[in-house]
């Protein structure tokens, strides 16, 4: 037992080359699409101007999607168990689609920013909204933002060497600089970039690892015999534990997508349904991804968008799921490993160590210079989904959570709030390293991935019965929404307390609690709230249809007045703020002459972050009342609808065909 | 009769001892509960039931492994003749269903721009571009960079 520990610290010319060509690329991108937007405004900042065509929508989608927790998740549980876990991307491709085509559309004509504010027009009320507000962010700092920093860490500590608080800490601030100066049209382009070197690097690394396995049919045969060595099998305490063959052989199953519904890891009504509903409440309603829909051109750029980010989900199982597998091919002893003290000395935890199995490829298998070069588009992927967390979070907190604390907040303070809430965030995130690294127990993943199946699909349930279904009404929302997270939470508690044991050590949880998968379960919390929240809507009165136009599937091309349920929040919201602008207006008028020239730092600061001085006076009545005669518009061009929904239906096909071969 | 390829023959006799296994516990499982049904005076429909369904569960585990046996590319080909097929009737039906709505639609703005033609014996819908719903009205179209949304 000797592992020879590499500790490549990336000191050779070539590599650097390439690490500072990349972060010249990033911030001349991000420096270049400052001055394309005016990012003085909500929607200019937010929204990016609404003026993307479709290319950065698809790029910054599927950027934002993919973060260092593929790298690391995606390759770990492929070695660990085959290619299922791919039905994850695969089954996104569908969903990606469904965004485009039915969500998009109501929340375009619904003329919102934040899907909280979605929810408050669409039923009134403000728990609701403020309700999901607190949950998203949870999840966004719970989940999303702890996996990537966890499987960032982990990539840096296997491959570098480096010291883990340095380097996100200064990962975090360059993020956090292009997200606070540039909003989101900074982030769109950059995503793009970031996809392109993401993808080019991954397809080298595919390249140069399939090379060493001997190729595709290689690792076919090859898999299923990838055990470690004799002497790593046994237990080198027998009398505490024995260890079961089915603990370090590579599943029978392994090149198969659909497995069995009772005995499998993944069963496969699990990954067709279940995946599909998590993907659902990820896709269509959460702010990350939609935020990116809002900004396009029009509802065709969306539609295009979709199609190629779909395109592009495609790929992660051939740059990711297949080189995790070459991974355990090539070192079964480390990346295979079982015996907990063997495992510990490998990666430090003593649960398993398929968590290296990529980084472990980039450091044997890339030559000098490629490393730097997987090291960027580790980064890439890094920046670009923590960025696109913290651009959405500040849009929640500022446009759902500040908006209620200070009503007459007005444009230039809202901006300014975003911003401060990104910093906050990165804080936050800093604070969160030492518990990612406690948790190290490579149990992580695990948590995560029950965090979100338990409680987000309440969410996806009520988002689609609110567009889909008229009938629903207020009471109907919030109850199902609360009693699915009592629901979830009844499930995630026992988890938590019992833990979920591994191969060796199983957890002793009781089997009628956790006995069901965790996908089961997100389909039956799924359809338990959505009956919940059908039952209490036919019980209480519905929301008469003046309340709805525009803001459901079937009215979207309604071209009646809507009375906005929250229209007397937001009247009193404007009179704070236009009475705010009056006392301003009285106050500056006495101190004109004296006090005129600010410093130059804060002006400076005021151009970098995009705040202009003066800001468009609050508009009046008949101004509002002009506005909203002038609907929002999702029409669309015949010849490009149609060439639209083609592309739909030849990637759907394509999509099929894959699901067919690896079935 | 059906091939079932294993890639490694020292381990396919313990993988073939565990299926039987489980198929031999499965088989007791059965068995015990049908006697429990004969015991309670089900009837004899009810036990010929429960042996058809085992045969079933039998003979589909058995079509799975010969599932098993056809290349991966015809089973994607397969798939994908099945979606085509499926898209095609989704199609048929949402054309049947548009038709008769479009029908309903027309009757309506009918009536309507009779309202406002000039009933001087010729119709401005006689004049009017068939394919493009609104080729003879002014549209004004808003075409701004940048829209602001309205805080």
């Amino acid at each position: 037992m000797n592992f020879t520990k590499e500790k490549v610290t990336i000191n050779n010319p070539a590599d650097i080359t390439v690490i500072l060509g990349y972060f010249v690329i990033v911030i001349g991108v991000g420096i270049w699409s400052m001055f394309r937007t005016n990012r003085g405004t909500v929607g200019g900042y937010f929204l990016a101007g609404r003026t993307m065509v479709w290319w950065p929508v698809g790029a910054s989608l599927f950027a934002s999607n993919i973060g260092s927790g593929h790298f690391v998740g995606l390759a770990g549980t492929g070695a660990a168990s085959g290619i299922a876990v791919g039905g994850f991307e695969w089954n996104a491709l569908f969903i990606v689609l469904l965004l485009g085509w039915l969500f998009v559309p109501v929340y375009l004509t619904a003329g919102v920013i934040t899907m909280p504010q979605y929810l408050k027009k669409r039923f009134g009320g403000t728990r609701i909204s403020l309700y999901l507000s607190v949950i998203s962010l949870f999840l966004y700092i719970f989940t999303k933002i702890s996996v990537d920093m966890f499987s960032g860490a982990v990539f840096i500590q296997q491959a570098l060497g480096w010291n883990i608080y340095i380097a996100v800490i200064a990962l975090l601030t360059i993020t956090a600089l292009y997200t606070v100066t540039g909003g989101l049209a900074a982030l769109m382009y950059t995503d793009t970039v970031q996809t392109f070197i993401i993808i080019a690097g991954a397809f080298v690394l595919m390249g140069f690892s399939f090379r060493e396995v001997g190729g595709y049919s290689t690792l076919l045969e090859k898999y299923s015999s990838a055990l470690p060595s004799p002497s790593l099998r046994l237990s080198p305490s027998p009398h505490l534990y024995n260890i079961s063959s089915a603990c370090y052989t590579p599943r029978q199953d392994a090149f198969n997508l659909l497995r069995d519904p009772v005995t499998g890891d993944l069963p496969w009504p699990g990954v067709v349904f279940g995946i599909a509903i998590v993907g659902g409440w990820y896709w269509c309603t959460d702010q990350v991804i939609v935020q990116r829909c809002l900004a396009a051109r029009s509802l065709t750029h969306v539609k295009a968008g979709c199609i190629m980010c779909g395109y592009l989900k495609l790929l992660p199982m051939f740059l990711m799921v297949f080189p995790g597998m070459i991974s355990r091919v090539l070192y079964p002893d480390e990346v295979g490993c079982v015996v907990p003290s063997v495992c510990k000395e490998v990666c430090g935890t003593e649960v398993g160590c398929s968590n290296i199995a990529y980084p472990k490829l980039v450091v044997s298998v890339m030559p000098n210079g490629l490393r730097g070069l997987m090291l960027a588009v580790m980064l890439a992927a890094l920046m670009s989904s923590l960025a696109s967390i913290f651009n959405s979070s500040s849009t929640l907190f500022t446009m759902d959570i500040w908006t209620r604390i200070r009503p007459q907040a007005r444009d230039r303070e809202l901006m300014i709030v975003g911003r401060v809430w990104v910093l906050c965030i990165v804080a936050i995130s800093i604070c969160w390293i030492p518990v990612v690294q406690a948790a190290q127990s490579g149990q992580l993943f695990d948590y995560i991935q029950s965090v979100t199946s338990y409680l987000a699909p309440p969410i996806a349930a009520v988002f689609f019965l609110a567009i889909f279904v008229k009938r629903v009404n207020e009471p109907g929302a919030f109850w199902g929404l609360m009693g699915g997270l009592l629901m979830g939470l009844c499930r995630m508690g026992p988890e938590f307390y019992f833990g979920s044991g591994s191969c060796l050590f199983p957890s002793n949880c009781p089997k009628l609690i956790c006995g069901v998968h965790y996908l089961y379960f997100a389909v039956l919390l799924f359809f338990c709230t959505g009956i919940l929240v059908l039952l209490v809507s036919y019980w209480t009165p519905p929301i008469n249809d003046r309340h709805l136009h525009r803001l459901v599937f079937s009215l979207r091309h309604s071209k009646e007045d809507r009375v906005d349920l929250d229209w007397e929040e937001v009247e009193r919201g404007r009179k704070a703020r236009r009475e705010v602008e009056e006392k301003n207006k009285a106050t500056r008028n006495e101190e004109n002459e004296t006090n005129k020239d600010k410093s130059a730092i804060l002006r400076l600061i005021g151009w970098f972050c995009g705040l202009s001085g003066s800001q468009a006076p609050e508009p009046t009545e008949e101004e509002v009342a002009e506005a909203s005669k002038q609907l929002p518009d999702i029409s669309e061009e015949p010849v490009w609808k149609h060439f639209v929904n083609a592309n739909a239906l030849v990637m759907m096909a394509v999509a099929v065909y894959f699901w067919g071969f690896y079935a | 009769m059906f091939i079932i390829r294993f890639p490694d023959p020292e381990r396919s006799s313990e993988h073939l001892h565990r299926y039987c296994l489980t198929e031999r516990r499965a088989f007791t499982v059965f068995s015990s509960f049908i006697a429990v049904v004969k015991r309670s005076e089900m009837g004899k429909s009810v036990v010929v039931l429960l042996w058809l369904l085992v045969i079933l569960e039998t003979a589909s585990a058995q079509a799975e492994k010969a599932e098993r046996g056809l290349p991966n590319w015809l089973t994607g080909i397969i798939a994908v003749a099945v979606f085509l097929f499926l898209v095609f009737i989704a199609f048929l039906v949402n054309k049947a269903w548009c038709e008769t709505r479009s029908d309903s639609q027309e009757v309506k703005t009918e009536v309507t721009s009779n309202e406002y033609s000039m009933s001087n014996g010729t119709n401005l819908d006689s004049v009017r571009s068939s394919e493009h719903h609104e080729a003879y009205e002014n549209v004004i179209i808003h075409k701004t960079e940048e829209k602001v949304t309205v805080m």
